[in-house]
């Protein structure tokens, strides 16, 4: 072995004693493997909007497998120029002409093992997905020696950022600096067996425009130093903020078991603060949102009450939630596990609950993304899409089921109503799957496959299991996999194996069939109620045998109704939906149609007639992209007709009047 | 007279009115009926037998609105035919009507046949009077619209808050509204000089408008104004009064759709307030100051309109004067019809 593969050991011994041996700040137990530590001094240069930084990384191969390549990703270089594989996948014009001030880059300029050994020249840039030569937000180093099972490496990184305007939730404008995906990151190493891997490899994708992130956890221990002018935030606990004659302050934040680490200074923030438990939450919003300050607060301890009940207390201490100013919404509606950004307007009415949405959206990513590391890039439903469903369960549970959104001069939509609306009203509702890398989805499918359709997918499971069966398989799925990397073949065997366990080994419907049409595949849902018919019963007509001779009868109608209810599926997809069919007595019937016929008569014989069927009655389904043909009368009640009717003519005279 | 009387005295010329306002409200109701029938077919055959219409009865439902709307996508084109139809066909009509309201309210006689007659009278100057000032508008709305959009960009860049951007894209607004209800200020007083002096010059009727409103200016635009923000109280006690009924029984229904239609009815009487109130102060002014800067040469037509006016309760033509004396003469005249005039009003 070569003298430098000595060192590296010997380096590799001494930080595994030193990680192992640390003083725990935050927890007093590891949450998680903490797989990649790191220790940034950073400084940032308000004036050319440049930081300079140092970095420490401790990485552990977690793995049975021998590592001679670390891979990583530089993220910031996605806005390096306007040929990023970022850039070009989404369409921007690139500068807005001042291109040295709205591009940004990371540049490493020293990179050594622990020993000293240069490192650098073994860096080389490299496109996995897509070999774009100019994207360099993705490279590997070589290691001089092997990385072994259970080692750690230590990485000395000296590096600068030149930050963006701010674009895809990082940069700067003016004096507003939020300051995300900013350092050289260590990609994740999947041993065969992990997700979906048959052998040991680096996941480490490029930044995409439609794609988030995939992280180790670890620790964070970073001294960032900015003019004293300045407050800061971020997702560590300050543990440390001394000032200096130079007029300059160094804040030190520690965070651990996340999987990201990003922060926020400006000179303008106000800081507010409020202790919720055990988690003290810090927000630092614009001067001129002070009267919506509470409103982050309720929002934040809402979700907070609602996913301790449903999954689990949420252990970190701290929460910084970060208000971005008008100039910096580019910013806005972003996460990490312990700071999100939250968007909101001055004087936004109390009836809009834009701040409320956000604010419970990311921070539900705590949970899901945060503690459930799950692979944005390649599932990334697995997070936009959980967290969307709590989002709406959280926001229509605490606003009101059909005002969780809006409820302003009549206008009333919940947040679940608005989600699925934004599925349901698609032309081309199976333009893709949900299962699907980020990037791949068609052009504005993004947000409709890993966000809207699987907050629907998720609610229509509810319903036909049972909100009770949901959470349970929602807690079992996160406490088999907190400070994991789950994937979507995790999630649903264990849905499979908890509705196994409550249905006395009757399971109802084969979970494993609802999520290859719901989430593997493309199909819609729609069924429809197309036609009820009563006839009465004819008496005998025609020539009968009787004691051996034919004798005609001509006998009037019964009593008796023969009726029907036509159902038909236009849509793929096939799932058992309750049918409550109404009679003329007043009868009603309810029965679940479970069929994968394409038209279907259920068919009544009585003294009554049908007189409406209605599928999916409690709307329970909401899948069903359109529920107008999921009921039918044959006595529709005029009146509605009549008041749409009114309501219709009313303003449109009030509107000719106006043009006068 | 200032701005409040006129407005009070056009409450109650309008109120006189009744026929004309029931007329003017039959074919707001006739028009916006025949316009929304082929869309309620479409919405009808669109709900087809399906019981999700009769969420709608207890008020709004976003699912049921928007699969409908989903499956319905032509309802929009639909819509926008129907209002590019009906919208200038109503403006025309009510071009033709304003001659017809400033007729009666001048004439102090409510009959239809009066009001046809002004109406077919007026109908070419007006229509003159209403295209001009429609192109006034749109210029002005160019000119304030455009350097908000030429300037919003930098202020965006220099803004240090969103309620600076709020106030400066209202002040535009603010201007534009300003703007424009000088503008119909004008408007209005140009067809008021039109009728009164059975004028077809059209730029000169604009012309004197324009001098008699910024002579009066406080006076005219706050009358405009008024009238103008008196329908937004009144909108607010019928939205409080109706926000709550569902109108999910035949009888809630009855009592909801008439009280839309006395809204809408109060919107038609709304139109004919302004032209009541505009009239009556311009007709005073109009009869004090015209004398001041009169075209001379017409006072004998103004002599005979005076005439005129002892059967015709108020004046109606241009006037000429040959020497002061005979000026003074008539408005002597004048102020003791006026006199007679309110008078018989009170």
């Amino acid at each position: 072995m070569k003298p430098p593969a000595i060192k590296f050991f010997l380096s590799i011994f001494f930080a595994f004693f030193a990680i192992n041996f640390q003083a725990q700040y935050i927890f007093n137990l590891p949450l998680s493997n903490r797989q990649a530590n790191y220790i940034i001094r950073v400084n940032l240069n308000t004036e050319n909007k440049m930081l300079t930084a140092v970095q420490k990384l401790t990485y552990i191969n977690q793995s049975a497998d021998t590592l001679t390549e670390l891979q990583f990703h530089a993220y910031m270089n996605a806005f390096m120029n306007n040929q990023s594989t970022f850039m070009k996948e989404s369409n921007r014009p690139g500068s807005s002409g001042n291109p040295e001030w709205d591009f940004g880059f990371l540049k490493i300029n020293k990179l050594s093992l622990a020993d000293s050994a240069n490192l650098l020249p073994s860096l080389t840039y490299f496109s996995p997905d897509d070999n774009n030569p100019d994207d360099r937000t993705v490279f590997k180093i070589k290691l001089p020696g092997k990385l072994m099972p259970k080692d750690s490496v230590i990485l000395n990184f000296e590096f600068e950022v030149k930050l963006p305007k701010i674009i895809a939730r990082t940069g700067y404008v003016r004096d507003y600096f939020f300051i995300a995906q900013w350092f050289p990151k260590i990609g994740v190493y999947e041993p065969a067996g992990m997700r979906y891997a048959k052998r040991g490899a680096w996941n480490c994708h490029q930044f995409h425009a439609n794609s988030e992130f995939y992280s180790n956890f670890g620790t964070y221990d970073v001294y960032i130093t900015l003019p004293q002018e300045y407050v800061v935030g971020s997702g560590g606990k300050l543990m440390d903020k001394k000032e200096d004659a130079k007029g300059l302050t160094t804040w030190y934040f520690r965070a651990e078991d996340i999987v990201d680490f990003a922060w926020t200074a400006s000179k303008r923030f106000k800081v507010a603060e409020k202790q919720w438990n055990h988690v003290k939450i810090q927000l630092l919003y614009q001067p001129e949102h002070k009267d919506l300050v509470q409103r982050h607060f309720d929002a934040t301890i809402a979700a907070l009450e609602y996913f301790e009940e449903t999954l689990e207390t949420f252990p970190y201490p701290h929460l910084t939630i970060v208000d971005p100013p008008f100039y910096g919404m580019g910013s806005s509606g972003m996460e990490y596990t312990t700071l999100f950004t939250a968007g909101s307007f001055w004087n936004e009415p109390e009836g809009l609950r834009f701040t409320e949405m956000v604010t419970v959206h990311e921070f539900g990513h705590a949970y899901f993304m945060g503690m459930l590391a799950s692979n944005e890039f390649e599932e990334a439903w697995l997070d936009e899409g959980f967290n969307s469903y709590f989002e709406t369960k959280i926001l229509d549970h605490y606003y009101g089921k059909n005002t969780g959104l809006i409820d302003i001069a009549g206008i009333q939509i919940g947040d679940f109503e608005f989600s699925r609306s934004g599925y349901a009203s698609l032309k081309n509702k199976g333009m893709a799957e949900i299962y699907r890398n980020a990037w791949d989805y068609p052009y504005g499918g993004y947000g409709v496959y890993s966000y809207q359709k699987p907050a629907v997918v998720l609610q229509t499971l509810e319903g036909i299991v049972g909100e009770k069966v949901m959470y349970q398989i929602l807690k079992t799925y996160f406490k088999r996999w907190k400070f994991k990397h789950p994937s979507t073949r995790n999630f649903i065997e264990i849905a499979a194996e908890v509705i196994e366990a409550n249905s006395n080994g009757n399971p109802k419907f084969d979970i494993n069939q609802y999520f290859s049409q719901t989430v593997y595949g493309s199909g819609h849902m729609d069924y429809a109620v197309t036609d009820i018919s009563n006839q009465l019963k004819p008496g005998a007509q025609g020539w009968f045998e009787t004691t051996g001779n034919l004798a005609v009868k001509n006998e009037k109608s019964t009593d008796q109704y023969e009726s029907y209810v036509q159902i038909e599926r236009f849509g793929e997809v096939i799932l058992p939906v309750e049918v409550l069919v109404k009679f003329s007595s007043g009868r009603e019937v309810l029965e679940t149609f479970d069929s994968d016929q394409k038209r279907f008569r259920l068919k009544y014989s009585g003294p009554d007639r049908v007189v409406s069927a209605t599928i999916d009655p409690n709307f329970k389904i909401p899948l069903d992209t359109n529920v107008i043909n999921n009921s039918y009368s044959i006595t529709v009640k005029q009146a509605a007709k009549r008041k749409i009717f009114a309501t219709f003519l009313f303003w449109l005279q009030n509107f000719i009047q106006f043009f006068i | 007279m200032n701005l409040f009387n006129a407005y009070s005295q056009g409450f109650k010329e309008t109120g006189k009115n009744l026929r004309v306002l029931f007329l003017l409200f039959a074919v707001n109701f006739v028009l916006a009926i025949l316009a929304i029938k082929p869309l309620m077919n479409l919405i009808t055959k669109g709900f087809g037998n399906s019981l999700a219409v009769t969420e709608l009865l207890h008020g709004f439902n976003y699912t049921i609105i928007n699969d409908f709307l989903s499956q319905n996508n032509h309802l929009f084109t639909f819509i926008t035919a129907i209002l590019l139809v009906i919208i200038p066909l109503y403006w025309l009509l009510s071009v033709f009507f304003s001659g017809g309201i400033l007729h009666t309210l001048n004439r102090n006689s409510y009959t239809l046949t009066t009001f046809f007659n002004g109406a077919v009278a007026n109908f070419l100057r007006f229509l003159a009077v209403s295209l001009t000032f429609i192109i006034l508008q749109v210029l002005f709305a160019l000119a304030v619209f455009g350097i908000l959009g030429a300037t919003i960009e930098n202020f965006f860049s220099t803004a240090s808050s969103e309620i600076s951007i709020f106030w400066y894209v209202f002040s535009f607004f603010l201007s534009f509204s300003i703007i424009s209800l000088f503008l119909q200020s004008i408007s209005d007083y140009t067809k008021c000089y039109l009728m009164l002096n059975a004028s077809n010059n059209i730029l000169k009727a604009i012309w004197r408008s324009l001098v008699f409103v910024i002579k009066h200016f406080l006076n005219t635009f706050f009358l405009k104004l008024l009238l103008s923000l008196t329908p937004l109280p009144v909108f607010y006690i019928w939205y409080k009064i109706t926000h709550d009924m569902e109108g999910a029984t035949w009888l809630g229904l009855i009592v909801l759709f008439v009280l839309q239609q006395i809204f809408v009815f109060f919107r038609v009487y709304m139109h004919v307030w302004s032209y009541a109130s505009v009239l009556e102060f311009y007709s005073h002014r109009f009869l004090l100051a015209e004398f001041n800067s009169i075209d001379k040469k017409s006072f004998t037509n103004w002599n005979n309109a005076a005439t005129d006016i002892s059967e015709e309760k108020k004046v109606s033509a241009a006037p000429i004067q040959e020497t002061q004396k005979e000026e003074d003469v008539y408005m002597q005249k004048m102020d003791e019809e006026i006199n007679k005039t309110n008078e018989s009003k009170v």
